[in-house]
């Protein structure tokens, strides 16, 4: 196996506590790779806006539902996976728009820092079959 | 975290991680004291602050909103690099008042 190759998953409550956790492992992740402590910080906000909308928005705060973030490396490439079985999205371009948010009191910001700090987000949900995000991010040529 | 008052201003000196994880405490015991005046400076000390997301900015922004139209003012301190890029990305260096970690000025 090729030495920088790698792969962890997580499973967790829906937990607002556990997303610290998230982003302390996927940070340890990260700096394995070889990602600067300022991709890395980068990184962290991206993993930290995923989990808390599978935690917010997904389960609408029934803590009892599971979180689970992927964490691979494969060919020079991160990927970041973050599945919830939750509401899911009815309209997906819609949710990534900046500044829309379903709740009166949130930004609509989320989507907005993983697009900037990941190199590509992709979303997959629809209604009722939760939803998975996937993001990658090219390794730092060491 | 501390909260510290004074006739004219409220410092919340954050620490550690600023997410999704305080900001329902932190939010409801703001509420408590703009309820009694949105007249208010409110400043947000990040030093100890380690990690913010858009919860945190989210919560930045609701005192914004509650404070501004009657006069009051929001001032964000000793923010570090990598939070200020949060702010920009957010559009929101422009309302708000900002400054990086030492370059505080007093005022
Ligand atoms: N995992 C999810 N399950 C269901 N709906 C989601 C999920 N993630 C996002 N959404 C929907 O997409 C919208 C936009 O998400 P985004 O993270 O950009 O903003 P927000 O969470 O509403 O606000 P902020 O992230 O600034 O606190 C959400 O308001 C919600 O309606
Ligand atoms: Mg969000």
């Amino acid at each position: 196996m090729d030495k920088q190759e790698n792969y962890v998953k997580l499973e967790f409550y829906a937990k607002d506590q556990n997303v610290a956790i998230a982003r302390l492992a996927t940070a340890a992740f990260a700096g394995e790779i070889g990602f600067s402590l300022s991709d890395i910080e980068e990184i962290k906000v991206a993993v930290s806006e995923g989990v808390s909308n599978a935690i917010i928005h997904g389960y609408g705060g029934d803590e009892s539902r599971l979180v689970e973030v992927t964490l691979t490396v494969e060919k020079n490439l991160f990927k970041l996976e973050i599945k919830d079985d939750g509401v899911g999205i009815a309209d997906i371009k819609k949710a990534m728009e900046p500044t829309y948010s379903s709740v009166a009191e949130r930004m609509g910001l989320g989507f907005v820092f993983m697009e900037s700090f990941m190199d590509t987000l992709n979303v997959h949900s629809s209604l009722n079959c939760g939803t998975v995000l996937l993001m990658t991010r090219r390794c730092p040529h060491l | 975290m501390k909260i510290e008052k004074t006739e004219k201003r409220i410092t919340v000196v954050t620490d550690g991680d600023f997410d999704l994880k305080v900001c329902p405490e932190l939010k409801a015991l703001l509420a408590v004291d703009l309820k009694h005046d949105r007249s208010i400076h409110v400043c947000f000390d990040l030093r100890k602050t380690s990690f913010i997301d858009s919860s945190g900015l989210g919560l930045i922004l609701w005192v914004y909103k509650e404070t501004a139209p009657y006069g009051g003012k929001v001032s964000v301190v000793n923010v570090t690099a990598s939070a200020e890029k949060l702010f920009d990305v957010a559009g929101l260096s422009r309302l708000l008042n900002i400054r990086r970690k030492g370059r505080e000025r007093l005022g």
